[in-house]
């Protein structure tokens, strides 16, 4: 083996990082190799020599101070990482840090609030709708006892959306925000404005101009006035009414605005057929003026303004069926009624009021002639009847009977909407007025009907009673009464609406 | 019991201060002679030193036991240098300061050393840092990882990233190399490490040598 082989295996001999057997050939080879001994030697030497110099003493930070450059937090730290950045944030940048806590704060309160009331059905329906909503299922309510109050606040809360939609129901709980008024000063204060979507303008100062309750000379092709709005015959009895106030009389004109806007916008909405809806004459649109104002002026809000548009039932209910679906309503129309009969005045303006035609000289005349004493029923029984009934089931499978349900009203012509709770079902049910009966029949074939109530039975009771309040008026009064609520209830409302309240049946 | 550099850098991924501490304490010399062999200046050992340990807690999570713990430390501490020698003219700093280095290098040594071989021992050791500061880089570093670090050819080549055998042979070539330039203090130095004055073995022999 010669040196060459070897040599640069040395250091590594000395180091020990050879393999055995080449560290046993390695020293074979230095016991009769001279300058390879040698050169083992100095590289020794040489190590030596490296180790012994030694370097500066240096001046480094203790092992804490190096964790405290680097940023180190240990674990204990690192627990409450969190707090002690949100501390040093809110610290350091006290300005933005509370704008943000601020907008989180708000955001969550808002978040809350939308979020407090799940089963709002009418988001867009003001707090005057529930409170018409509320009224109008007082009669359902005291006459289903045994109905859960949700399930009537919920079928009741869902005909008065309905109604909000369409502007066309009976419950006619939402008042109709005057979109605008032509001529019309200081008035449009007092005309709806609430949500409702009024669609209907106000042209040339004419309210209902569009609407064939108000103008007398509606274009051929308006579309008949909602089925909700009674519309009683125009008779020269009607024309007769008297003016029992002046004072009565302005607050009838105004209300005659606000209540032909709102039938203007119901009209567009809806137009079913109504046996009887031939405003031709302006008394009669005034007189529905009155009738309705009469019913806005009731209450300091048009809570009630729809409910007039219900026109719940006079006094007298002489062979007529008044009814209402919001019959609790129909009691303020009691309080006022001479406001009802004050639209009459608002004849002697010009066209550019609200209600009135300008080429209707009747008008004026036939206003003056409507009674004072009881525009507000006048005006209720001016609209179309509108039959509701309520009906609760007991159902054992609710899905079921809800198909069956849907079944029944699409085979009578009819539409639907409902709510669901966890253990009951409401419907409100659309038929056509003369498919009511059948609707009912099958509907109480689904289960145990538990509790049935019309609006039929509650009017006639209102009527004898408000027959009685007024008992000392004049006999001729109390007959035109007792044939308005007979005309009023003839002239029933092309449909009906049913309130289904479908319940679990406990086992 | 002490426990292992692996034990103590585990523990210290779990955020545990005191395994840091105690690592750092074990290595920091140790660093800092590397760094300062290899850069030639007290300062900038100084600071490096620091670096590399504040790299190591920065990424300590980064240490996967796929090597020692060891050899971690002076794989950052290696790749430390070569930037901050490339960030800086180290070579040309070296040459400018070659005698303050010097004369810092022998005041330094003095206190160490006896006043008796100090003047020796001074000339002697600013020899060896100047021969190892013009030794070529490539040479220099294995070297002082092997003479002064006792680090096996295994972890300097995975500090080094070079293999086993260019750390072989590059050891061999900077020693020899060394030889060349600290020839006439290595027949001195071999003559007063060797003395005991009975002891007439000419030097170079391998009975002469210690390891």
């Amino acid at each position: 083996m010669n040196c060459d082989a070897i040599i640069e295996d040395l250091q590594a001999f000395l180091d020990d990082e050879l393999q055995s057997n080449r560290r046993s050939e390695i020293e074979l080879h230095l016991k009769v190799c001279v300058e390879c001994s040698q050169m083992i030697g100095d590289l020794g030497n040489l190590s030596s020599l490296l180790k012994s110099c030694d370097v500066p003493t240096p001046n480094l930070p203790t092992g804490r101070e190096i964790l405290a450059k680097a940023g180190f937090k240990s674990n204990k730290e690192n627990s409450l990482g969190f707090f002690h950045s949100i501390y040093t944030f809110l610290f350091k940048y006290k300005a933005p840090a509370i704008a943000i806590i601020s907008a989180i704060a708000i955001f969550g309160v808002y978040i809350n609030l939308s979020g407090t009331n799940p089963y709002s059905s009418a988001p867009s329906v003001s707090s005057q709708y529930k409170t018409q909503e509320t009224t109008a299922s007082n009669d359902f309510t005291k006459s289903a006892s045994e109905t859960p109050k949700e399930a009537i606040a919920a079928n009741t809360d869902t005909v008065s959306n309905k109604d909000s939609q369409t502007n066309s129901t009976p419950s006619q709980t939402q008042t109709i925000p005057l979109a605008k008024t032509q001529g019309t000063s200081g008035n449009a204060g007092e005309l709806a404005l609430v949500e409702g979507g009024v669609e209907g303008d106000i042209e040339g100062g004419i309210i209902g101009g569009k609407s064939n309750f108000v103008s007398p000379e509606p274009p051929a092709s308006q579309p008949p006035p909602p089925s909700d709005i009674v519309l009683p015959k125009k008779s020269a009895a009607d024309a007769d009414g008297k003016i029992q106030g002046k004072d009565e009389l302005e607050r009838a004109e105004s209300s005659a605005r606000a209540i032909t806007l709102e039938k203007n916008t119901l009209a567009k909405k809806e137009a079913p057929k109504l046996e009887e809806s031939k405003p031709n004459s302006s008394l009669a649109a005034a007189e529905e003026l009155v009738a309705d104002k009469a019913k806005n002026d009731r209450s300091d809000t048009y809570k009630d303004a729809p409910k007039n548009e219900m026109s719940k039932t006079k006094p007298d209910s002489s062979g007529g069926k008044g009814k209402d679906l919001d019959e609790g309503f129909s009691k303020q129309g009691e309080t006022s009624p001479k406001e009802s009969k004050i639209v009459a005045k608002p004849n002697t303006s010009t066209s550019s009021k609200p209600g009135f035609s300008p080429q209707a000289g009747a008008p004026v005349a036939g206003m003056a002639q409507v009674p004072v004493s009881a525009p507000a029923r006048e005006a209720e029984e001016k609209k179309a009847f509108i039959r509701s009934v309520l009906i609760v089931i007991e159902a054992k499978e609710l899905a079921q009977a809800k198909e069956q349900i849907n079944e029944i009203v699409k085979g009578n012509i009819g539409s639907s909407t409902s709510s669901e709770k966890e253990q009951s079902i409401s419907f409100t049910l659309k038929v056509p007025y003369g498919k009511i009966e059948s609707t009912l029949s099958q509907l109480r074939k689904l289960g145990k009907v538990t509790k049935e109530k019309s609006n039929e039975d509650d009017a006639e009771k209102q009527v004898e009673d408000s027959r009685k309040t007024e008992a000392r008026d004049s006999n001729k009064k109390s007959d035109d009464q007792d044939q308005s609520e007979a005309k009023r209830r003839q002239n029933t409302a092309g449909f009906a609406i049913i309130n289904v309240v479908l319940q679990k049946a406990s086992k | 019991m002490s426990k292992s550099d692996e034990e103590l850098m585990q523990h210290f991924q779990t955020g545990n201060e005191a395994s840091f501490v105690t690592l750092y304490e074990r290595y920091k010399l140790a660093i800092y002679r590397f760094l300062y062999r290899k850069l030639g200046h007290q300062a900038r050992a100084e600071d490096l030193t620091q670096e590399v340990f504040v790299a190591l807690v920065e990424h300590r999570k980064d240490w996967r036991q796929e090597a020692s713990f060891k050899t971690y430390l002076y794989r950052i501490a290696h790749n430390r240098a070569i930037s901050e020698m490339r960030r800086s003219e180290h070579k040309v700093m070296i040459e400018a300061d070659n005698e303050a280095n010097t004369e810092k290098v022998a005041k330094v040594a003095t206190s160490t050393i006896s006043p008796a071989a100090s003047v020796e021992q001074q000339q002697l050791q600013v020899k060896v840092q100047q021969a190892l500061t013009l030794l070529e880089k490539d040479y220099r570093e294995p070297i002082i990882l092997r003479e002064y670090e006792d680090l096996s050819y295994e972890d300097i080549s995975l500090i080094l990233g070079i293999p086993v055998g260019t750390v072989k042979s590059r050891i061999f070539r900077g020693k020899v190399e060394l030889k060349r330039l600290l020839e006439p203090m290595l027949t001195t130095a071999s003559d007063q490490v060797r003395k005991p004055p009975n002891v007439g073995s000419p030097p170079g022999m391998p009975g002469n040598i210690r390891a």
